[in-house]
This record gives C-alpha cells, sequence and structure tokens, in this order.
C-alpha cells in the first residue's frame, strides 16, 4: 500500500530532522568554547583543535545513529501491511527525539573540558579522557532509543486496533524520555570536567563519582524502555 | 538481517507441561563459568610473592574494588561483601566481553571445509564477506556440527541473566538489611512517616502511602538495575548486527566493537557493581 | 475491519497515553538528577577527602528527585494493565 511508503518516509524525516537538533547545538557549544580559549591561549592551540575535533565526533554519534534508521527507513519496500507503517513512523519518533538529549548532554562535558583547556592546557590529555569517558557514558540514551526503533523497524506486528496505538506509544515514550535523561548525564559529565580541569589529581575519584551519578540519571530513561517494550511486546 | 531474529528454541515436557527455553544464554554462562574456574584454578597454583601476568590483573582489579568497597561500606561490613562485589565484577565483565571473540568452531570447521575443498570436496563456498562465509556441503561430513555451531553471544545479552543478576544483588541486599536492622525497623524504614506510630497505630502503618510508594521503588529499583545491564548490552550487540549488514559485511565496524565490546561492557560491568555496593549501604 | 467499539478506543487511546505519560514523565527527573550529580562532581573536586559522604549525599538525592519518575512509570502501567 502506499500509506506504507508515506508514513516510512515520514519516519525517516522525522528521525533526520529532528535528530540533527541536539548534536548540532552540543557541536555548537564546544566549538565556541574552544574559539574563546583559544583567543586565551595561542600557543596551545594545536591541543585545543585536536580536543575539539575528538569531542565533536563523539557527539556527533548520536545523529549518526539517527542517520543509520533514516536511511533503514527510506530504503523500506511500501508493500507491506499498513500496520507496518505505523512501526516505521513510531521508530522515527523514538530515535528523532531520543537523539535530542544526548547530542546536547554530549556537547556539555566537551564545552567544559575546553574552557579547562583555556586556563590550563598542561592537563590536555587528563581532559580528552575525562571527556571521552564521561560524552559515551552520555550516549547511552540515545542507544536505547536505537534499540527501541530498531526493533520496531524490524518487527511485524499482528493487526490489530490497540497495536497501531501501543507502537506509537511505545515510539513516544522512548522517544521523549530518552531527552532528560541524556541533558542530565551531560550535566553531571560538565561538573566532573571542569573539577578535573581545575584539579587533574583527583580524575580518579571523579570518573567514579560521575560514572555512578550517570548512571542513576539514566533510571527514567530505562523506565521509559521497559513502558516501550511492554507496549511492544506484551500488549 | 535474519541475524536478529534467529533464536535457537529447545523445548522439552516436565510434569506434562511443555516448556519452551532459549539454550544459548545457559550454554554461553556455563562457557563464562568454566573459563573462569580455570583461570582461577591455573593462577591459584602459580600464586607468586612477584605476581605474575595474569595473578597482576587480578589484583588490580581486587585492590581497586576493595578500597571502593571498605570505603563505602566501612571497616566492619565492607570486607565481608568484597568476595561478593570482586566475583559479581568479574563475572559481568567476561560475559561481556565473550561476545567479542571469534567463534572458534565455526572458523575451525571454516578451515577444515576449505581443506577438504582444497583436496576435492563436494561443498559449495558462498562468499558474502569476511563475517559471512556460507559454506554449503551437499552430504553431511562429520565436521558439518561445527559449521553450525551458534556464535557466542553474550549471556548478558539475555534479560533473563541479568534479572537473575538482579535478584541476586536484591536477595542479598535485603538479607543485609534485615540482618542488621532487625525485622521492625526494617519494615519501619519503608514509611517515611512524619508522626512516630507505636503500640496500637502500627495498623495504620499500611495506610501510609509512602509504604506502597517504596514497594514500588523496591521493585522499580530491580528492574532499573538488572535493565541497565540489558538495554547496554543488547542495544550495543543489536546497533553492531545491523550497522553491519548496512555495510553488506565487506567492512567492519572495528570502531563500534571497540566501544560497544571493550568500553560499554567495562563500564557497564562496573555501574553493577557499585551500584550493588551503593544498594547495600542504604541499608546500613 | 470490523466496526471500533467504544470500549476499544478507550483502551487504544490509553495506550497512546501510557506511553507520552513516561515520555514527558521521564524528562524532568533526568535533568533534575544530572543537577544533583553535577553539583556533587564539582563538590567532590573541592574536598576530596569529604567524598563519600558526598555520594552518600548524591545518591538519596538522585533517588527522592526520581520520585516524579516512578509516578509517571506507575501511571503508565496501570494505563496499560488497569484501564
Amino acid at each position: 500500500m502506499e500509506i506504507v511508503k508515506l508514513l516510512s518516509v515520514l519516519g525517516a524525516g522525522l528521525a533526520m530532522g529532528v535528530g540533527a537538533i541536539g548534536s548540532a547545538i552540543g557541536e555548537g557549544m564546544i566549538a565556541m568554547k574552544a574559539v574563546e580559549s583559544l583567543g586565551r591561549q595561542p600557543k596551545a592551540s594545536g591541543k585545543i583543535v585536536r580536543i575539539m575535533i575528538i569531542g565533536q565526533a563523539v557527539t556527533e554519534t548520536a545523529s549518526i545513529f539517527a542517520l543509520v534508521v533514516s536511511l533503514l527507513l527510506l530504503f523500506q519496500s511500501g508493500d507491506q501491511h499498513f500496520i507496518k507503517g505505523f512501526t516505521f513512523i513510531a521508530a522515527g519518533i523514538a530515535i528523532g527525539f531520543g537523539t535530542v538529549g544526548s547530542g546536547l548532554g554530549a556537547g556539555l562535558p566537551g564545552s567544559a573540558a575546553l574552557e579547562g583547556m583555556g586556563k590550563q592546557p598542561e592537563n590536555s590529555d587528563v581532559l580528552t579522557i575525562q571527556m571521552i569517558i564521561g560524552q559515551a557514558v552520555t550516549q547511552t540514551s540515545t542507544i536505547f532509543a536505537l534499540t527501541v526503533s530498531l526493533i520496531l523497524t524490524l518487527l511485524t506486528p499482528v493487526y490489530s486496533f490497540l497495536k497501531i496505538f501501543a507502537i506509537l506509544g511505545a515510539g513516544f515514550a522512548m522517544g521523549f524520555g530518552a531527552v532528560g535523561p541524556g541533558i542530565g548525564d551531560g550535566l553531571v559529565a560538565r561538573q566532573a570536567n571542569y573539577a578535573v580541569g581545575k584539579d587533574p589529581r583527583n580524575m580518579g575519584l571523579l570518573t567514579r563519582t560521575m560514572i555512578i551519578g550517570q548512571a542513576i540519571t539514566e533510571t527514567t530513561d530505562i523506565y521509559a524502555l521497559v513502558v516501550a517494550l511492554i507496549l511492544i511486546f506484551v500488549v | 538481517m535474519d541475524q536478529l531474529g534467529k533464536v535457537t528454541l529447545f523445548t522439552f515436557n516436565l510434569l506434562g507441561k511443555s516448556i519452551t527455553i532459549n539454550p544459548t544464554p545457559i550454554i554461553m554462562m556455563w562457557i563464562v563459568m568454566a573459563l573462569l574456574v580455570v583461570i582461577s584454578l591455573y593462577s591459584r597454583r602459580h600464586f607468586k610473592l612477584i605476581p605474575g601476568k595474569i595473578q597482576s590483573l587480578f589484583e588490580l582489579i581486587y585492590e581497586f574494588l576493595e578500597e571502593i568497597t571498605v570505603s563505602t561500606l566501612g571497616k566492619k561490613d565492607g570486607p565481608r561483601y568484597v568476595p561478593f562485589i570482586v566475583t559479581l565484577f568479574i563475572f559481568i565483565l567476561v560475559a561481556n566481553y565473550i561476545g567479542i571473540f571469534p567463534n572458534l568452531f565455526q572458523i575451525g570447521g571454516t578451515a577444515i571445509a576449505l581443506v577438504h575443498k582444497l583436496m576435492g570436496g563436494n561443498i559449495q563456498i558462498i562468499v558474502e564477506g569476511p563475517t559471512s562465509m556460507n559454506l554449503i556441503s551437499h552430504s553431511q561430513y562429520w565436521y558439518t556440527f561445527l559449521l553450525d555451531a551458534p556464535f557466542l553471544e553474550e549471556p548478558t545479552k539475555s534479560v533473563n541473566t541479568d534479572l537473575a543478576l538482579g535478584l541476586i544483588v536484591f536477595l542479598l541486599v535485603h538479607a543485609y538489611g534485615i540482618k542488621n536492622k532487625g525485622i521492625y525497623k526494617y519494615i519501619r524504614s519503608f514509611a517515611d512517616d512524619p508522626f512516630e506510630m507505636k503500640g496500637a497505630w502500627i495498623i495504620f502503618f499500611f495506610l501510609n502511602p509512602f509504604f506502597y510508594l517504596n514497594l514500588i521503588g523496591m521493585v522499580a529499583n530491580v528492574v532499573s538495575h538488572s535493565f541497565r545491564l540489558f538495554g547496554n548490552i543488547f542495544g550495543g550487540s543489536m546497533i553492531i548486527v545491523i550497522v553491519s549488514s548496512l555495510l553488506k559485511f565487506f567492512l567492519l565496524p572495528v570502531g563500534l566493537f571497540a566501544f560497544f565490546g571493550l568500553f560499554a561492557g567495562l563500564v557497564q560491568a562496573f555501574v553493577f557493581t557499585m551500584l550493588a555496593v551503593t544498594y547495600i549501604q542504604q541499608q546500613q | 475491519m470490523d466496526a471500533i467499539t467504544g470500549d476499544q478506543l478507550i483502551k487504544a487511546l490509553a495506550l497512546l497515553a501510557a506511553g507520552i505519560s513516561m515520555g514527558f514523565g521521564a524528562i524532568g527527573p533526568g535533568i533534575g538528577e544530572g543537577f544533583v550529580g553535577g553539583k556533587a562532581c564539582e563538590a567532590i573536586g573541592k574536598r576530596p577527602d569529604e567524598a563519600n559522604l558526598i555520594t552518600k549525599t548524591m545518591i538519596i538525592g538522585q533517588a527522592i528527585s526520581e520520585t516524579t519518575g516512578i509516578y509517571a512509570l506507575v501511571v503508565a502501567l496501570i494505563l496499560i494493565f488497569v484501564v
């Protein structure tokens, strides 16, 4: 049916269109702080630019996940039962909104690391490691969103009227549920990076606390994942 | 993308009821356990004052976790929980890492089959890429079962394993809570009541809404503890399969393997054990 | 296709509402817990010798910030299984 193609294209548009917002803002924040630090420490320009590029590359991961789902949705054939159309649009919603939080969140530790570089450029190695760990854990909420949207893309549910709404509900739950924890993870990682930039000797302790703090921050995201999985598989 | 839905199921009858289980996580768990037992027995026999490679790795992990556990739980209770915490960490770490090893059975079977074809065997080879080389043998050879061996999967990829681990921690935490506080104080700790209830008023305890909220929170803790591990490992392996199949298996996403296999596996094992420590601490 | 009854419509919208409840309900606690964790990291950076106390306070603070997330979960589960 044509409606399946229509809905899958709509889902692909939502996935990439909304999914680009977070990473773009996050990368912008990193670049802003990089330019600011360059003004303060022009001699350390090589190191600053290197950290900026690494940070932006990790921040981009969220959008790349959205791109993967978007491409998967674009290449779906329209010759399927029309309930597949709803799974496609729900997958688009889940990954599209789900990447906003992580993209934005991953920008926060990056900008904090670069601000630290502007003050003490000799800490560059420590800051790079701390930034990458913080950003990588921040991606967790996007990974959950990606899992749900891939399940939705590949799933062929039995048709019923209830199932359509359950699938749309799963998309909303995972998509919006990943926004808050993504930003929250970024906030934890940002303060940890500030602290490491000030005093790199506490790095082990700070990394530990940061990872525990981020893990607890993700709890509501896990509730959203559980609700989405119940809506997909149990209802 | 057929790899995603491929689940080996095993059905058997027990007391007149037919029970279907997925044996792969169970087999993989036993492989992980056997691996750990062999490594520990081997390294125990070769304990030295100046540690070798394996011993120093174990000592590094043990000392790192011991320091955190003892400093969190205190000098009295801390040392008693160190063996449990370290076991949990090492088990989950090895279970998360086992998925990144290539399947030795399939590689061995493929090598034998290639030699067999070179010697004139009747085998058709379909090459889709470095990871998916299908060998179709037209008759059964003795090595055919090697080619059908399932891929090494993380046992933590299955939600049942994670829930079992979560329940183990849950039981330990609450047994510790009852032992530490006494049954009366333990139950009282579920209700943060503003008024001190004494004597006959205790029957109104169950009318306290906080009691039910704390009860739900307790269950939610187990769910979030287990699903955090499950979501990360399952999501990671799913992303690797999807991206590999989008690349048509010509290029292996090595970066994704490194990130999800090595980094996320380590971080999630650490997070799981650290949350177990903090749950124990909350019962003090 | 059969006609859709009112009961079915209510159930269907309840499922959609469960998703929306959990989705939007997770935003606030997520950001709030992030603030708690961030300030805890900042405090540990200043006073690393008080790390145990700070971590303990952080975990309790985050557990309480999460309460509204648990409310959203409970509402979602009621909407799925009870309504």
